[in-house]
Parts: C-alpha cells; structure tokens; sequence
C-alpha cells in the first residue's frame, strides 16, 4: 500500500499501520482545500488552494521536522491562524496569503508578557527567526 | 445570571476543531462583531437548545457547544452584557475595552477554560 507522507512516498505491508501525527501540516492544509465561501454562517472566504500548495512547501522547507508542530485553523477572510501552546508559552501566527505576511503574537500565560511582530514570509530570514523562537520556547518549557 | 452562570459559545465550523483543539478564533468576536461575542444564557437555556437555536441550515450544522462562566470572564476584565431585545437568551462578552492582540490573548484563554470544562453539546 503506498501512502503520500510530509511529501514522501511511504509503502507498508499489510500488517503495517501508519499514524499520522494530527497536526501533519500537509495533510491539514489538504482538509482546507475543502472549504467552500460562506463556510462560516454564509460568511467566510475558503483559502485559495494554489495559495495553500504555497504555504504547505513553505513549512516544509523552513520548518524542522523536530519542533511541535502548530495547529493550523483557517480565518474568516481567507487565510490560515496557527497555534502552538508550548509551556506556558503560547503563540497565535496569523498568516495572510495574499500578502503572505504573518502577524505572530507570544504571550506567557501567566505573566501576560508578550511580543508582536509582522513577518514577510517571502523570506527564509524571517522563517528563521520564526524556528528560532519556537526552538527557544521548547527549550524554556524542558 | 451571577458568577456562576454558564455562557454557552456555540462553536460555528468543524474547521475550528483539530486533534481536540480548538481554534481561539471561536472565542473571539469577528471583525464585524464591534468587539461583542455572542453566547447565550445558559440560566435560561440548555446547552442543547442553544445548538438548535443556532442551527441556521441542518446540512451545515455547528459542530457543537462550549462554556466559559460569568466569573471567568470578569476575571479577564470581559463585561457580560445581558442583550435580551436580540432574543431572551441572548448576552454578549464585551472585548471593547481591548485592542486587537489583547483580544487575540483573551480568546485564547477563554477557549482554554472552555475547553477544561469540557463539550456540553456535541450533535450526533
């Protein structure tokens, strides 16, 4: 049987069974595609599907198979919001796909401390400091 | 409706629901909500009717109800306003006094408090 995982071909044999992770970024963006206008009470613009091919190589080539992985929700005006709950860190990314700008906001729960900023994600520069600070908060809640 | 009174937020789309988590979109008002979040009474309704109350097209059904109380959102400096002339069971969550990543934290909060106490009405 051959299965298509993170864009590898993976083949099992019968008694083999194949788990994907449920925040498999490939395959959520995959349930996305779809989404029709109007999915939320008759408003809501669906994610265009060439923009979600953008974004699912986009983490693929700039996000490490080693971090927790975000959920991945879409937003009313057509676009995509993940989140990662890491420690008592939590990160709200929302990424526009027409622009393909992210807007990422992290906060501590408990303190309420929190930074902004808007990344330009044309720019690998910006995908790096994005793993950084994902690595950086994995490393705070060990 | 006192501290103690359950808000009943019905969840829209099944989008919202990934692996058991939820989106903290379904917590936050959208941008032509004036800052105000829909819920219903939960002293003047169940849980279950509030899913059929809102229940606009049967082949696109919510994919359920959660709960935040009164309480919970005083404590996040969020009013909860009673807006019966809407409809009886109607009140709101009020996020005006906030700009837009405050209520983005808020959301995210008010999602996790729901979510520790659990679906009160998942259809089927």
């Amino acid at each position: 049987m051959l299965y298509i995982c993170r864009g590898e071909r993976v083949t099992l044999s019968e008694d083999q069974v194949l788990t994907l992770d449920s925040r498999d970024i490939s395959a959520r963006l995959d349930e996305l595609r779809n989404m029709k206008d109007g999915w939320l009470d008759g408003d809501g613009c669906a994610p265009g599907h060439a923009a979600l091919d953008w974004l699912a190589s986009s983490f693929e080539r700039h996000f490490p198979g080693d971090l927790p992985l975000p959920y991945m929700f879409p937003t009313p005006e057509g676009g995509v919001e993940a989140e990662w709950s890491i420690g008592r860190h939590s990160v709200i990314f929302e990424i526009d796909l027409d622009s393909r700008q992210g807007d990422w906001l992290r906060f501590d729960k408990q303190s309420n401390e929190e930074d902004a900023h808007l990344l330009d994600l044309d720019d690998s520069v910006k995908w790096e400091w994005l793993v950084s600070e994902i690595r950086r908060l994995v490393k705070l809640a060990e | 409706m006192n501290g103690d009174t359950l808000l009943y937020r019905v969840i829209n789309s099944d989008t919202w629901i990934q692996g058991g988590q939820v989106a903290s979109q379904a917590f936050r008002p959208r941008r032509t909500d004036d800052k105000l979040l829909s819920v219903y009474d939960g002293d003047q309704i169940a849980p279950e009717a509030a899913w059929f109350h809102y229940t606009k097209s049967p082949a696109n059904p919510p994919a359920g109800v959660l709960a935040v109380t009164v309480s919970e959102c005083l404590a996040l400096d969020l009013p909860v306003i009673p807006d019966p002339e809407t409809f009886p069971e109607h009140a709101l969550i009020d996020f005006r006094a906030f700009g837009t990543n405050q209520i983005k934290r808020k959301s995210a909060r008010l999602r996790d408090l729901a979510l520790v106490r659990s679906w009160q009405y998942r259809p089927g």
